[in-house]
């Protein structure tokens, strides 16, 4: 027979191909320096591999800030005598403007315009001063730029130590010009320690946005100041103790970040296709195809978020605030203000703001999102019969553009004009604010009044949600969401997530149906066969 | 002169106020008490009694009638570093108490050790 | 009816080889595909996932030494449908076989399947499974549409396409193994797909029709 000689050879071919491609599928990106690691993490790490920042200026030499400073603006103008330029960059900003761009009108987005949210809701066009203490100037908007907010690397109390200095200084008790020795002596150390931003300085606000520690981000508080590898791996101070800038970089006083409606970045570019590009996004520094050749997770890049995965939870350390309802507000115990704490330490119900619900380990909620945020002003008309956005993210699956992105949602309840649609900003602190006298029309009148927009003086409560990406606390790879965690039929976290098939989360429809019928007909049928032939001792029976 | 004579006035006034008679709040330089109060503690901080130089308990930590009766009393236990304590002067106290009363819990300005 | 048993060797070794292969194979692919469609639990996922992948594309090569297989030594014959004695097959099946009749097609190295058989290989062969390839190979490469001029192609067609056939190949499992006990003992067929060599009756002739290397006209 032909055969007799061919097919060992096809036996062996078939072995041969088989192990062939077994080895190729298993032990792929042997091409990369380290088997182990992805190229992606390989990539990051030389691109940030010089952490020694190298310095040509040692701040406590220079004369000009040696005098003695008796206020915020002397301290700002012996600054701006050497960088004379910072002072007309930071101007430009949004951390000074408050205001998003120029680009969006009529629309007036950020904080000193008419942006809302469901926290304190509005800054009331900075008639609100409480707003002002995270505001980066010595008084306000209208003083001189307080450059040490971002730049001091020692902590201390402008405010009180200039004012105790003035007032001590000018007395003739010598035990209180002693003290105000020491408080100069404290002023000008703090003057001298200059340096690039810390996550301690960018988060003296950003840790603390809406009024205290994780209110507004999960991802943002006080425990990233020296967070663990766990909490963050990039920020981790047993890691790679990256700062915000290492990301957030930085041109002209311009943080790199998402402003409101604009993306962070307009274009998804790693620094080998652009070695200037901002490192704001993770394939800046990581590519678009980090994981391992081979790897599932390469091909979902395109479709889901780095974020999505390495981010199971947010608000690891410190919980959270995930909602607050305005409507509860002014209760009064004993005729007096008060406040309650929660199981969590937090405070879940105060006499001024109302009922919050705060959480630990947050899981995200998940949408498309091409990088865009859909943000409310005070002049959208809104429909208080559903639950408004105030904002939302942008996208959907089939503009190419978005990916499915984590979100944590905060879901407020707040005062909104009946007759006008509208929602409404109460002006909250200070002597005419809701939280001195409680009073909602009255807050109400002071605060629209204020950013020039109507009130009808009908107003009730409705529903509301606002978003914020999650970005931060990226966790170590041991800890990504696993596969199973998304592709399965019941709980999945990406349950929400309509305009793809989804592998394992969506069925078939009628075919499982029909499918398991006619497995069992099928398995009952031989069955029923099976014992039709033991009782009529049919064959397979009769000759063994 | 007139300062002379008003510190005399004010030791003497609380002498009386700390003996029994209800202190009023105003009468101490709170500026000077805060300092003062900060000072106690780096003090026993250095001498090692407490860890942190910083004061233990805030303004806010009591209301206005707390602050006025342990002052009243002297019952100055619950600040611990009662060597320094001690060693305070009626003046100092009345500063401090000057100090804690401005800024207590129920006071228009109730404040952490800022 | 029972007769003198005699042992032909039905079965060539790189036929038994491929029959416990794709055996293996096709089981494996059950089991993690029906876990991948979340309707068990065992691996993981992600294991899951790996695994069904790596499976999936050796079947693929694998089937296509059986493409070459079968074609070269002219054992795709085997696999002609037919529709004579296909109702007494059935009737046998349905019937005789709980009155202990004689199989009305028995096996030989001529022509192994009865019409049945040949009936459902077919299918099998030319049908159920390369469709599951290829939608199974289209599944794979979900993230290569574009650049193989797929765009307009639908995932969840190709997914429920995927479905359905692994439905039919467990439920054709299922028949078939059953199947396997209707032999002259209950073991008989599945030993003949181990060692090759299966009992026959005797004297049952070859009939003419079925016999696959005499239909092997030269071409002159």
């Amino acid at each position: 027979m032909l055969g007799i000689h061919w097919k060992p050879v096809l036996m062996g071919a078939l072995v041969v191909l088989s192990a062939a491609f077994l080895g190729t599928t298993l032990v792929s990106g042997a091409d990369t320096p380290s088997p182990d690691q992805a190229p992606g993490r390989t990539m990051a790490q030389q691109a940030t591999k010089s952490k020694a920042l190298w310095i040509t200026t040692d701040h406590t030499k220079i004369e000009k800030l040696q005098k003695t400073f008796s206020s915020g603006d002397e301290v700002t103008a012996a600054c701006l005598s050497c960088h004379s330029e910072a002072a007309g960059q930071f101007h430009e900003t949004i951390h000074w403007s408050w205001m998003a761009s120029a680009a969006d009108a009529p629309k007036r987005y950020g904080k000193a315009g008419d942006s809302i949210n469901n926290f304190c809701i509005s800054t009331n066009n900075g008639t609100d001063k409480g707003c002002f203490s995270c505001h980066p100037g010595w008084e306000g908007q209208s003083g001189a730029i307080n450059c040490l907010v971002c730049h001091g690397q020692t902590e201390i109390n402008w405010g009180e130590s200039f004012e105790d200095y003035q007032a001590f200084a000018e007395s003739d008790d010598p035990e209180e010009l002693e003290i105000a020795a020491e408080l100069q002596s404290s002023i000008q150390t703090a003057v001298q320690s200059v340096g690039r931003p810390t996550r301690q300085n960018c988060g003296s606000c950003h840790f603390y946005g809406g009024g205290g520690d994780g209110v507004k981000h999960g991802d943002l508080d006080s425990s990233i100041t020296k967070p663990s590898k766990s909490l963050d791996v990039h920020m981790g101070t047993d890691g790679q103790n990256f700062t915000c800038t290492r990301c957030h970089t930085t041109v002209l006083h311009n943080v790199a970040g998402r402003i409101y409606t604009q993306p962070a970045a307009l274009e998804r570019k790693s620094l080998i296709e652009d070695d200037l590009t901002s490192k704001i996004t993770c394939e800046s520094c990581h590519s678009a195809t980090p994981h391992k050749k081979g790897s599932k997770a390469n091909d979902h890049t395109d479709k889901v978020a780095c974020q999505t995965c390495h981010i199971p939870t947010m608000a690891r350390a410190l919980p959270t605030k995930m909602s607050w309802d305005w409507s509860k507000a002014g209760k009064l115990k004993d005729g007096k203000k008060y406040k309650e704490k929660g199981e969590l330490g937090t405070v879940d119900y105060m006499t001024i703001k109302g009922q919050m619900r705060w959480e630990k380990n947050v899981k995200p909620e998940y949408a498309w999102w091409n990088g865009s945020i859909k943000s409310t002003t005070v002049k959208d008309v809104v429909d208080p019969t559903q639950v408004v956005a105030v904002s939302a993210p942008r996208g959907d699956a089939g503009d190419g553009m978005s990916r499915i992105y984590p979100f944590k949602v905060h879901r407020g309840r707040q005062p909104y004009d009946k007759v006008h649609k509208t929602l409404l900003a109460p002006l909250l602190s200070g002597k005419e604010g809701f939280w001195n006298h409680l009073d909602w029309d009255r807050a109400l009148r002071k605060g629209q009044a204020a950013l020039d927009v109507p009130y009808s003086g009908e107003f009730d409560f409705v529903d509301t949600t606002y978003v914020f990406p999650t970005t931060h606390m990226v966790a170590p790879k041991e800890n990504v969401v696993s596969c199973g965690e998304c592709h399965t039929g019941e709980g999945s976290r990406l349950a929400a997530i309509s305009g793809l098939y989804m592998p394992g989360r969506d069925g078939a429809g009628v075919v499982d149906a029909f499918g398991w019928i006619m497995v069992l007909g099928a398995l009952l049928g031989v069955c029923l066969h099976g014992l039709g032939r033991i009782f009529t001792n049919g064959n397979g029976k009769k000759e063994t | 002169m007139l300062k002379r004579i008003t510190l005399i006035a004010v030791t003497l006034l609380v002498t009386l106020s700390l003996s029994g008679v209800a202190v009023a709040g105003e009468d101490g330089n709170k500026r000077k008490g805060k300092y003062t109060y900060r000072k106690v503690y780096k003090a026993c901080n250095a001498r090692g009694e407490v860890d942190i130089a910083k004061p233990t308990l805030n303004p806010d930590a009591k209301t206005q009638a707390q602050w006025t009766s342990v002052f009243e009393n002297k019952e100055f236990a619950e600040f611990g570093c009662q060597e320094e304590w001690s060693q305070l002067s009626d003046k100092e106290l009345l500063d401090i108490y000057s100090y804690l009363h401005a800024h207590a819990s129920d006071s228009p300005t109730p404040a952490k050790c800022k | 009816m029972a007769s003198k048993l005699k042992n032909i060797y039905l079965y060539t070794r790189y036929e038994r080889f491929w029959h416990w292969l794709q055996m293996a194979l096709i089981l494996i692919l059950l089991i993690t595909g029906f876990e991948v469609h979340d309707q068990i639990t065992l691996l993981g996922y992600e294991t899951a996932v790996a695994v069904h992948n790596f499976v999936g594309l050796t079947w693929l090569i694998a089937f296509a030494f059986f493409v070459f297989w079968v074609f070269t030594t002219g054992e795709w014959k085997q696999y002609v449908p037919t529709t004579k004695k296909m109702f007494e097959v059935i009737r046998y099946y349905s019937y005789g076989i709980f009155r202990g009749e004689s199989h009305p097609v028995p096996k030989r190295k001529e022509a192994k399947h009865n019409p049945l058989q040949r009936l459902t290989y077919l299918s099998l062969a030319a049908l159920l499974l390369p469709m599951q390839m290829i939608t199974g190979f289209l599944y794979w490469g979900y993230n290569s549409w574009a650049a193989w001029g797929l765009s307009d192609l639908s995932l969840q067609l190709i997914a429920i396409v995927h479905m359905a056939g692994a439905f039919a190949i467990l439920t054709f499992l299922i028949v078939h193994v059953y199947m396997t006990t209707t032999g002259h003992s209950l073991f008989a067929h599945i030993k003949a797909m181990i060692t090759g060599w299966e009992a026959v009756d005797e004297q049952e002739p070859v009939e003419e029709w079925e016999k696959a290397r005499e239909r092997q006209a030269p071409v002159t």
